[in-house]
């Protein structure tokens, strides 16, 4: 009997420390698995609120835009940033209902209170309302209408 | 198994643990993300709500020695920063020019001069379209020397036909109909003439360029010229703005209608058919007369005939003109602008506030216009402003939307003391309204002080370094200062209106908004009694000190009443009234209606039925008691119609003004009609309408059947006879035949070949007496003018006391002959 009680203890110590072994291992792979699905749905929330609040921050103006003639047709339009972040703009849309005319902008970042001015060669008319469509790298779009003088 | 059971315990509360914090601290993030994601949003609706508080207007534009100066008045409720000013020659090409400005002003401020110190030359002949740019990406366009869109341009000549060597004054009417809400800045008239045998010269200096017209405004631009010429002769007048939109011209002709002889007199004679001359057939005066009116008063195209008009008090009159009929003529009107134009004049007070003797207010100041010596209604007391730097700035749109003074803390104005405004005696009672700067210094500010020669007593209203209101008197009798003090630091950038009561010897009792803020009694009598000037918007001026930061208004002054003294609601009254852009309330009614004056219940028979106009308060220039000389206010009402109306045979054109008395502060007023007197502006009240292809029944009549009278005025400035020769002329409207008579008698006396006139003497009417017209006048066999519609015309042949003679034709205008 009590050498039947000893490889009974042993047994238990073995089986209880393989038991324990596998229940950390098990717990760290969980533990681990589910802080890295906290850990990237947390960086996927934090890059929407980035997107957020930074299109939320975003406020352009047109501020001005006026017509040349020299030495071809043109239009001038100088947006400023009077939002509290930078931006970018990406595209100016210049669409007289019959004509679309895209503009990309590979250089339109505008710091917060200051201001992107750009020239487009462009046939308006005095006739024909214009619509002037401006796209931040957000996908924001900001517009006005005008009238050649 | 206890051990077992202790490790699986100690395993399972780690993975417990670290499923915990993770989950908290995932959590702790997620709600920092979510506050931090609410500030931002609040922040931005915050900017936006700003933006939408933003505001300001252009109160002045002008170009001195090629220097733009501008005036820009905050009329937000949030300091403005002005960072770019877009320039564009509109003359030159391809010219755009951008400045960085960076210059705040704060609400209910104004920036002067602005661009001073542009590195801009800008000339006076050359157009330009600015466009200001607020750091909140707020702009506002205007234009400068030139009207990119067509202007709505009116073009008068007062009279259209006069003797020759007369004067007749060119009115040229400007309104900003612009469909692109522009607006116009330094508007400059250009008149040109054109002689169609006739020549004119200027009598006037050019009017001055109009600095800010905004959408909707008119302006108006006079000019007086002498024309000369033969009868017949006429002069054409193109009216335009300087670099106007092509072809946005008006024109206007002014005929010669009299023959001038070398010995021609200055004096002259005014032929008036039933008292009246003609005006053009757009202009429809209203007149006293009632006869054929359905017991209304007379409207038609006739110049007032005398100086003896009527004042219509609307507290009891609702009144009503209506055109003439005919019952064969189709007058078309246009589509366009009908055009009121009210001369009237505001009572001071609302009737609860209205008394007689000495207890009615001795000094009365509501700054309506801008003026070196700000006029007192009373007529009582004199205000000086300040020169230079030390001048307040005059508010276009200040209390209630009207005049008011701005002071900046170093300025202020100085009223002479008399017995009007001593308080040599208790009660007295002082007024007004003050908006102080809610940035104003942590100091005194004083908004109304006097004191005595001796400086032992004083009188003073201001807000102490806590914004309180305090009204302190301190008479040298005693050694008690009656001091009231508000509770509430009025420093908000908000109107609010004070009433300071001395009730009795060395008391005193102060109201704010009308409910009474503190009192205070002290034992003793005898009075202060002020020496020299009263000071508003500073304590001393020499130098200044604790002047006032912000806006005063409507100052008045009782000097021997408390306004509250039987229990009324005096207080709270004057709190309630409206001194500003919305005195008075009126419906207005124009519509074609039958001979009967029943409604015809048709759309297109209706011009407008507006209710509740409102229109301002004026004041400023007489007592509401005397209105004796030329005083009265002017204000248009103006509709726009967008198709013709037509007035059919037998039916009249009506206008109704319905006063609407407010239940409370209600301020009553007066209209004045059918005056020479009234000479300022445009003249008496009228009614102007698009220009009718027929001129709308007046109510010059002649029965053929008899013979007629008309009446003749004499202004002077000579005593005047008429002699035999002197004849009436109709003219048909539309085949142009003629028919004449002589005029048989003057004032009872018979004229003749060896007989003239008895004297017309100077300022007086007579009546005279005219033979049936015919087509050879004096002839009885020849044909009898027949019945229609005719011009007539008055021919005066005569002299006057100095022995000089003159002839004389006046238009007296369409005449029905029945």
């Amino acid at each position: 009997m009590p050498k039947h009680t000893t490889r009974r203890a042993l047994a238990t110590v073995v089986t209880t420390g393989i038991l324990l072994s596998a229940v950390a291992v098990m717990g760290s792979m969980m533990t681990a698995w589910s802080n890295s699905i906290f850990s990237n749905e947390q960086q996927e929330i934090n890059t929407a609120y980035s997107d957020g609040v930074n299109k939320l921050n975003e406020f352009l103006v047109v501020e001005n835009v006026w017509f040349g003639n020299n030495p071809t047709k043109f239009i001038n339009v100088t947006t400023s940033n009077v939002g509290t972040i930078g931006l970018n703009v990406t595209k100016i849309t210049l669409d007289n209902s019959i004509d679309k005319t895209n503009l990309l902008i590979t250089n339109g970042g505008i710091a917060s209170n200051d201001y992107f001015s750009t020239e487009i060669t462009y046939n308006w008319t005095t006739t024909d309302p214009i619509r002037i469509a401006v796209t931040t790298e957000k996908g924001s779009i900001y517009q006005t209408y005008v009238m050649g003088p | 198994m206890k051990q077992r059971r202790a490790l699986s315990t100690v395993v399972g509360a780690v993975f417990f643990l670290i499923a915990i914090i993770t989950a908290a601290s995932y959590l702790t993030s997620s709600m920092n993300l979510f506050e931090d994601f609410s500030e931002n949003v609040i922040a931005a609706e915050q900017e936006r709500e700003n933006r939408k508080k933003e505001s300001f207007d252009i109160s002045r534009l002008t170009i001195v020695n090629n220097k733009i100066n501008l005036d820009i008045y905050n009329s937000g409720d949030i300091p403005i920063s002005f960072s770019r000013l877009w320039i564009e020659n509109v003359t030159g090409v391809d010219q755009v020019y951008r400045f960085d400005l960076n210059q705040t002003v704060a609400p209910g401020n104004m920036v002067e001069d602005i661009l001073q110190f542009l590195p801009f030359t800008a000339l006076s002949t050359e157009s330009y379209k600015m466009k200001l740019v607020t750091d909140r990406g707020i702009t506002k366009e205007f234009s400068v020397n030139a009207s990119t869109d067509p202007l709505n341009l009116q073009l008068f000549a007062l009279p259209e036909e006069v003797p020759t060597n007369f004067k007749t004054t060119i009115l040229l009417s400007v309104t900003n109909n612009s469909t692109q809400n522009t607006i116009y800045t330094n508007i400059q008239p250009i008149l040109n003439l054109t002689s169609l045998g006739a020549t004119a010269q200027l009598e006037s200096s050019m009017p001055d360029p109009h600095p800010v017209l905004e959408k909707g405004n008119s302006a108006i631009f006079e000019w007086t010229f002498k024309i000369s010429g033969n009868d017949g002769d006429k002069i054409q007048f193109e009216a335009s703005i300087l670099n106007g939109a092509p072809g946005n011209t008006i024109t206007k002709e002014v005929s010669v209608k009299v023959v001038e002889f070398a010995e021609e007199s200055g004096s002259s004679l005014e032929s008036k058919f039933l008292t009246s001359s003609s005006a053009p057939d757009n202009i429809l005066f209203f007149h006293k007369e009632n006869f054929d009116a359905l017991g209304q008063r007379q409207m038609w195209a006739s110049i007032p005939e005398d100086n003896v008009g009527e004042i219509i008090d609307f507290s009891f009159i609702d009144p009503i003109f209506y055109s003439n009929t005919d019952g064969n003529v189709t007058s078309n009107i246009p589509a366009g602008k009908w055009n009121a134009t009210l001369r009237y004049i505001s009572s001071p007070m609302p009737p609860s506030l209205t008394h007689t003797g000495n207890t009615t207010e001795t000094m009365s100041y509501h700054f309506e216009s801008d003026l070196n010596s700000p006029l007192d209604t009373t007529t009582n007391t004199v205000m000086t402003l300040a020169s230079g730097s030390q001048r307040p700035l005059w508010i276009p749109t200040g209390h209630q939307g009207a005049g008011a003074y701005h002071f900046s803390g170093n300025q202020y104005a100085m009223i002479g003391i008399n017995d009007d405004n001593d308080l040599d005696a208790s009660p007295t009672t002082t007024a007004g309204w003050f908006n102080a700067e809610s940035t104003g210094p942590n100091d005194f500010q004083t908004i109304f002080y006097g004191e005595n020669s001796g400086i032992t007593d004083s009188f003073e209203i201001y807000l102490n370094p806590s914004g309180n209101l305090v009204f302190q008197l301190d008479a040298s009798f005693t050694s008690s200062i009656a001091t009231c003090t508000s509770a509430v630091d009025y420093r908000d950038d908000t109107w609010h209106h004070f009433a300071a009561v001395m009730p009795d010897d060395n008391d005193c009792k102060l109201y704010v908004d009308g409910v009474l803020q503190d009192q205070d009694s002290n034992p003793g009598s005898g009075t202060i009694v002020l020496s020299g000037n009263i000071h508003i918007g500073a304590f001393t001026i020499s130098p200044l000190t604790n002047g006032f930061h912000g806006m005063i208004d409507d100052i008045i002054h009782w000097d021997n009443y408390d306004l509250n003294e039987s229990g009324q609601q005096e207080v709270e009254d004057l709190f309630n009234t409206n001194y500003g852009t919305s005195s008075h309330l009126v419906d207005f009614d124009i519509s074609i209606v039958d001979e009967f004056g029943n409604d015809l219940g048709a759309s297109d028979k209706i011009i407008t039925q507006t209710l509740s106009y409102s229109f301002p308060y004026s004041s400023d220039f007489a007592e509401y008691s005397s209105p004796i000389s030329d005083i009265w206010g002017q204000f248009n009402f103006t509709v726009i119609t967008t198709q013709q109306r037509v007035i059919d045979p037998g039916e009249r054109l009506m206008i109704q003004m319905t006063n609407i008395p407010k239940s409370i502060g209600n301020l009553d007023f007066k209209m004045v009609i059918d005056d020479t007197d009234v000479v300022s502006g445009l003249g008496s009240s009228f009614l102007q309408i698009p220009f009718p292809d027929k001129g709308i029944a007046g109510y010059g009549g002649y029965d053929n059947s008899d013979i007629g009278v008309i009446g003749i005025f004499n202004p002077g400035p000579a005593d005047n006879w008429i002699k035999y020769q002197s004849r009436v002329i109709f003219e048909d409207e539309n085949s142009a035949a003629s028919y004449a008579a002589f005029i048989i008698t003057a004032d009872g006396t018979p004229l003749g070949p060896t007989q003239d006139s008895s004297v017309i003497s100077v300022g007086n009417t007579v009546a005279v007496e005219f033979d049936r017209p015919r087509v050879q006048p004096g002839n009885v066999s020849s044909e009898l003018v027949p019945e229609g519609r005719y011009r007539m015309y008055v021919f005066l042949d005569g002299y006057n006391s100095e022995g000089q003679v003159f002839l004389h034709t006046n238009y007296i205008g369409i005449v029905r002959v029945i």
